[in-house]
This record gives structure tokens, C-alpha cells and sequence, in this order.
């Protein structure tokens, strides 16, 4: 965002140089060039049952990305989605197994997600573990959590009063709302741009008199919230809740961020960029199941694009001194 | 210096011989040597694995692909030696090159593109697991020669006092040796250290930074290849999902032994301890009758509390060389 705008400004002369600094651009490209060929080649890929399932997918992925993105944004990295999508949706799914009304199950669950986000912020800005540390250490921790919370049988059905939240619609809604949110919160609160702010340089930002364990602390719980939000739309949508629940995802949505375009040391990012990545990465998985591929080469895509994402970036900010 | 550093070799074998005693207490069945060798057999890939992440972690990076590298090389075997009818030990010397390729790989998108290492292996953590799914179509392959399955499963003794070893812990205990004479007494050791210490001042006396760190991830990956041909043989088949969740047991391994994922600090020595501090606790929890995801669960708290009690000995030192720095401003 903010360097689009400054190539705007002081580069008005070649228009490829420009274009080349959009950071969505390769995702974009990417995602069109995918769109077309699919719908070619893939017999049911315009199919609006594949469709609904796509936009659905990429909601999930794009919302735990959202969060992801403002944690990548101050230089952090958190591998504990995952886990903590699958606790909340567990712990919501239990409440309603036991009678308590959709909506305070479900906002018990959002709790239980801004909680895990909050403990991973303590450890990291109070006890000062590495992010990839605590988070790498709470993937486990949580995912344990799961399965003794679980006993490790499926959680379901849900009452139906829930099946709205994973609808391909609704849960598109709530994509579009929590980008939007996020992107006003980056790009107009003072909060925001110190997010920005120190994952160019946050010992500047410290000594600007920022206290920055708090913005840390705001962005880690807020990426719990948004795993959560993400939990009960795949609780919804498969109608139970489960100890593997969403086993693996974290992967997919740091693909998702650092294919939109999204700096993975810290400071420069596109909330945008994330939703059209986590899109790239519905359409692929959705590729993979049409054309009839085992879906165990998603995996082996997944890394393969997280690299590719990386490497652009970098031939970017190399190409741009 | 060299005390300190004993000092926090010796914090982890303390943590070890309390953990022993406490389960040796608790059950009989633990402080057997059928168990203990047991053990012993079981975490020689962990050690092998863990000796090449504590070259990457005192250089001053990570590497968390070892368990998929792991996976890779298990599947490699499997499928060049039962269904292709490769010879058992070239298939294996195959999977070991794999293991190298993908280190390498790590190495060179860390140095050459300057790639963190997280990312890289990050990368590589999901693509060697899915290319170890698509080569075995997902299912497990066995039928290996006896011959093969001995390395991990039929012990040479009888020793004196300890009794049958098993063959897999001769494996692990030379490249133990190897990774300690490398780390302690040899001028690339030497660099490893200061590369993680300062990269910086490294690279100003004259230290090939590029070499030292492609190097370490290179020999990580070797580490892996074998580790995943030792886990082969213990279990008798090539599993695409051996040597998940390796990476964490590999890094609390590391971590307690007292490396810093700083970098620049650490020993071979401490990471073994560290390695036996794992075993005795998985073990001695198994035999206590405590469930895999409680385990699991510890585990983690073990990892954070090991990296707390990093920062916290870092917290201590620092203080300390202040407090001594101030006596000697005062003397002079």
C-alpha cells in the first residue's frame, strides 16, 4: 500500500516500472491466469456448488490471513492458528452440544480464541520468547488441549440454528468485513500505522515513546479472534467439531499472506494481497480435487509457493534500490 | 566463559538426573536395561537429527524441515529398495544423498537468495512432506531384508555391565563424536560459532560466511537423510508421515541443552543430554500411564520453559558482566 503510493507519486515515468511495485500484482495475475485456465480445462469448476465451496475456503483461509498478516506486518510469525481454530470451534461446539444458545457458544468460542492469542502475546512480549518459538510451542500445546478436550471424538451435529455461518455467502461476508476492518484499522488508526511502524524498525518506534508490547499484545489477540471467527465457519460448514480440526492450516495461510504480497520480515503488506492469496489457494486445492490429483501435491505446491512468494518479494525490494 | 558454559551443560544433566530418579522411583520398570536400551534405540535418530540442528541453530539459524527431510529419506528407501529392488544399502546411500540435496537446498535459498531460514524451511517443511506423500501414494511400504532391519532391531554384545547394545546407537554415537570433533576442534567449528555470535564480525576476519552456513544446513539435511534411514529399519517399513512433529522435539532438545537460538552459543554434548532428557521423559510418561496428547502437551510447556530459561540465564550473565565490569572500572 504505502509503497504504491509512493511509487505514484515520485515515479510517474515508465508505467511497467510502476505496475511492477504493486505488491497484489503477481497474486492477481496469478489468480486470473488460474481462473481462466480452470475453467477450460475443469469440467465442474463454474459450477456454483464449486464456487460457493471456493468462496467458503477462501474465507476461511483469508480470515485467519487477515490476522496473520497484521502479526506478519510487526515482524512476527504466529504457526498456532491452526490449534486455536480448532480449539474454539471445540469449545463452541461442546457448549451447544450441551443446550447453551448459538450465540453465547458461539461468543464463548471467539473468548476462547482471544484468549490463546493473548496468552501467545504474553509469552512473546513479556517473557520475551521468539514468536516462532511460543507459537511453534503452543501448535502443540493447544492441539493437545484438543484432542484431551475432545477425547478425540467428533463434536456434532451442530443445532441447525448454526448453519448459517459457514454458507458460502455468509461466510464470504465475513471475509470481506474483516479485510475491510483491517484495512481501515492499517491504513487510518495511529494504532495501525505503528504496526507498520515496527516491523520496519521497532527499535525506533520504541524509542519514539510507542510502547510497543502493547500494539504486539493488541495484534496477537486480535489474530486469535480472527482464528476463531474462522473456527466456527468450518465448524458450521462441516457441522461438527473435531481434534484435527483444520490439522495443517497454518501453512496454507502464511502461503496466503506472503503470496499477496505481504513482507515476511515485518513492515510492508496488503491486507487485500491476503485475500486474493488465500484465494490462489482455494482455487488450487479446488484444481487439485476436479482434475482428480492426489491432494497430497497441495502440500508440496504450498511450500513451492510460499518460496516463489518469497523470492519475488525479495527480487522486488533488491530491484527497487 | 568455559565455566559458563559447562555451568549450562550441567543445568540440563542435572534436569536429566532428576527426571531419572524421579522415574526410577516411581516404576520399577523404568530403570531396567532392556528399557534403557530401549530408549537408548529409539532416540538415536533424534540424536542424529538434533546433533545437525544444534550446527544450524549456534549459526545463528533454524532449520524446521528436519522431521519431513526425515520423512522424505524413509519413503526414498522404501520405494528404491522393496519395489525397485535397488540393493538395500545403495537405496539407502540414496536416501542419505536426498537428505543432503534437500540441506543443501535449505542452504543455498537461505545464503544465495537470502531467504530467512524460518520461511525456507518452512517451505521446505511442506513441500519434502507432500513430495514423501505423492512418491508413496500414501500408504506405508515394507518388505525390507533382514539384513537391513538388523541395524535397528538386533543389538552386538554382550558388553560388560551395560549388556546388548543396539546397532543404531554405534550409528548415532559416531556422528555424535563426528559432530563434537567438528563443533570443538576444527577451525569451521570455530567459524560456526562466530558466525552465529556476530555474522558481522565474522565476515570481517575473514570468515567465509556463505561456505560456513551453506555447510551447516547441508549437514543438517545428511543428518536427516540417515536419521530417516535409522527410523526405516527400527520400524521395519517407509512411512510417509515418519518423523512428524520431529522439528519440536529436535529444537526442546537443542534448546535445553543450553544452544541459544540466538546463535553463537551451544555444544553437541549439551543437545545429547537434552535428546536423553526427551527420551526419559517420553518414556518414563508411557510407563506412568500418561497419554499421548498430555505428552504432547508437556512437550511444549518444555519447549517454551527451555527458551525461558534461556533468556533468563542471558538476563543473569548480563548482569553479572555489568556487576564485574563496574568492580573493575572501580579498581583501575
Amino acid at each position: 500500500m504505502d509503497d504504491s503510493a509512493a511509487a505514484l507519486g515520485t515515479n510517474k515515468g515508465n508505467l511497467l516500472d510502476r505496475l511492477a511495485q504493486v505488491r497484489e500484482l503477481p497474486a492477481i495475475i496469478f489468480l486470473l491466469m488460474s481462473l481462466v485456465i480452470l475453467s477450460a480445462v475443469a469440467p465442474n469448476f463454474g459450477s456454483s456448488t464449486n464456487l460457493l465451496s471456493i468462496a467458503r475456503e477462501t474465507a476461511i483461509v483469508g480470515i485467519m490471513g487477515v490476522g496473520m498478516t497484521l502479526v506478519i506486518l510487526t515482524g512476527g510469525i504466529d504457526l498456532s492458528v491452526a490449534s486455536i481454530l480448532a480449539l474454539s470451534a471445540a469449545v463452541s461446539a461442546t457448549l451447544m452440544m450441551r443446550g447453551t444458545s448459538t450465540l453465547v457458544s458461539t461468543f464463548v468460542g471467539l473468548c476462547t480464541g482471544c484468549a490463546c492469542g493473548f496468552a501467545n502475546a504474553l509469552l512473546i512480549t513479556v517473557l520475551r520468547v521468539p514468536p516462532i518459538i511460543t507459537t511453534l510451542g503452543t501448535m502443540g500445546i493447544l492441539r493437545a488441549a484438543v484432542t484431551l478436550y475432545t477425547g478425540a471424538h467428533s463434536i456434532g451435529p451442530l443445532p441447525s440454528s448454526f448453519d448459517i455461518v459457514g454458507t458460502g455467502p455468509i461466510s464470504a461476508l465475513l471475509l470481506a468485513l474483516t479485510a475491510a476492518a483491517a484495512t481501515f484499522f492499517v491504513s487510518r488508526l495511529s494504532v495501525g500505522r505503528y504496526v507498520l511502524a515496527i516491523g520496519s524498525n521497532e527499535e525506533a518506534v520504541r524509542l519514539s515513546g510507542i510502547d510497543v508490547d502493547k500494539v504486539k499484545i493488541l495484534v496477537y489477540t486480535l489474530n486469535g479472534l480472527l482464528a476463531a471467527v474462522a473456527g466456527m465457519v468450518v465448524a458450521s460448514s462441516v457441522n461438527s467439531a473435531q481434534s484435527n480440526t483444520a490439522l495443517g492450516y497454518e501453512l496454507n495461510v502464511i502461503a496466503a499472506v506472503v503470496m499477496g504480497g505481504t513482507s515476511i520480515s515485518g513492515g510492508q503488506g496488503s491486507i487485500p494481497g491476503t485475500v486474493v492469496g488465500a484465494a490462489i489457494m482455494s482455487v488450487m486445492s479446488s484444481a487439485l480435487i476436479l482434475l482428480g490429483a492426489s491432494v497430497h501435491w497441495h502440500k508440496l505446491i504450498v511450500g513451492g509457493v510460499i518460496l516463489t512468494a518469497v523470492l519475488i518479494d525479495k527480487f522486488r525490494t533488491t530491484h527497487k534500490q | 566463559m568455559k565455566a559458563i558454559l559447562k555451568a549450562k551443560e550441567f543445568a540440563v544433566f542435572m534436569l536429566f538426573t532428576v527426571l531419572f530418579a524421579g522415574f526410577a522411583f516411581k516404576t520399577d520398570r523404568f530403570a531396567t536395561s532392556d528399557n534403557l536400551l530401549n530408549i537408548a534405540n529409539q532416540y538415536s535418530e533424534l540424536a542424529v537429527v538434533a546433533v545437525g540442528l544444534t550446527v544450524v541453530i549456534v549459526s545463528g539459524g533454524i532449520d524446521i524441515s528436519v522431521g519431513s527431510v526425515v520423512g522424505l529419506s524413509s519413503i526414498t528407501v522404501g520405494l528404491l529398495a522393496c519395489l525397485h529392488g535397488m540393493n538395500i544399502w545403495l537405496a539407502s546411500a540414496v536416501a542419505i544423498l536426498v537428505g543432503l540435496a534437500c540441506g543443501t537446498l535449505n542452504g543455498l535459498i537461505i545464503t544465495k537468495a537470502g531467504i530467512q531460514p524460518i520461511v525456507a524451511t518452512l517451505a521446505m517443511l511442506s513441500a519434502a512432506r507432500g513430495l514423501a506423500f505423492v512418491l508413496s501414494n500414501s500408504t506405508s511400504i515394507s518388505g525390507f531384508p533382514d539384513s537391513f532391519m538388523s541395524l535397528g532391531q538386533e543389538p552386538i554384545g554382550p558388553f560388560p555391565v551395560i549388556g546388548y547394545i543396539p546397532k543404531s546407537v554405534f550409528v548415532a554415537l559416531a556422528f555424535i563424536v563426528l559432530g563434537i570433533l567438528l563443533m570443538k576442534y576444527t577451525a569451521f567449528g570455530r567459524g560456526i560459532y562466530a558466525t552465529g555470535a556476530s555474522e558481522e564480525a565474522a565476515r570481517l576476519s575473514g570468515i567465509d560466511i556463505f561456505r560456513t552456513k551453506l555447510f551447516a544446513y547441508s549437514f543438517t539435511g545428511l543428518l536427516c537423510g540417515l536419521g530417516g534411514v535409522m527410523m526405516t529399519a527400527r520400524v521395519a517399513a517407509a512411512v510417509p508421515d515418519a518423523g512428524t512433529g520431529m522439528e519440536f522435539e529436535a529444537i526442546t532438545a537443542v534448546v535445553l541443552g543450553g544452544s541459544s537460538l540466538k546463535g553463537g552459543e551451544g555444544s553437541v554434548i549439551g543437545t545429547i543430554i537434552g535428546v536423553g532428557v526427551m527420551g526419559i521423559l517420553r518414556n518414563g510418561l508411557n510407563l506412568i500411564g500418561v497419554p499421548n496428547a498430555w505428552q504432547v502437551l508437556f512437550l511444549g510447556v518444555a519447549l517454551i520453559v527451555a527458551v525461558l530459561a534461556d533468556n533468563l540465564r542471558n538476563t543473569l550473565r548480563w548482569r553479572a558482566s555489568a556487576q564485574t565490569g563496574k568492580t573493575t572500572g572501580d579498581a583501575t
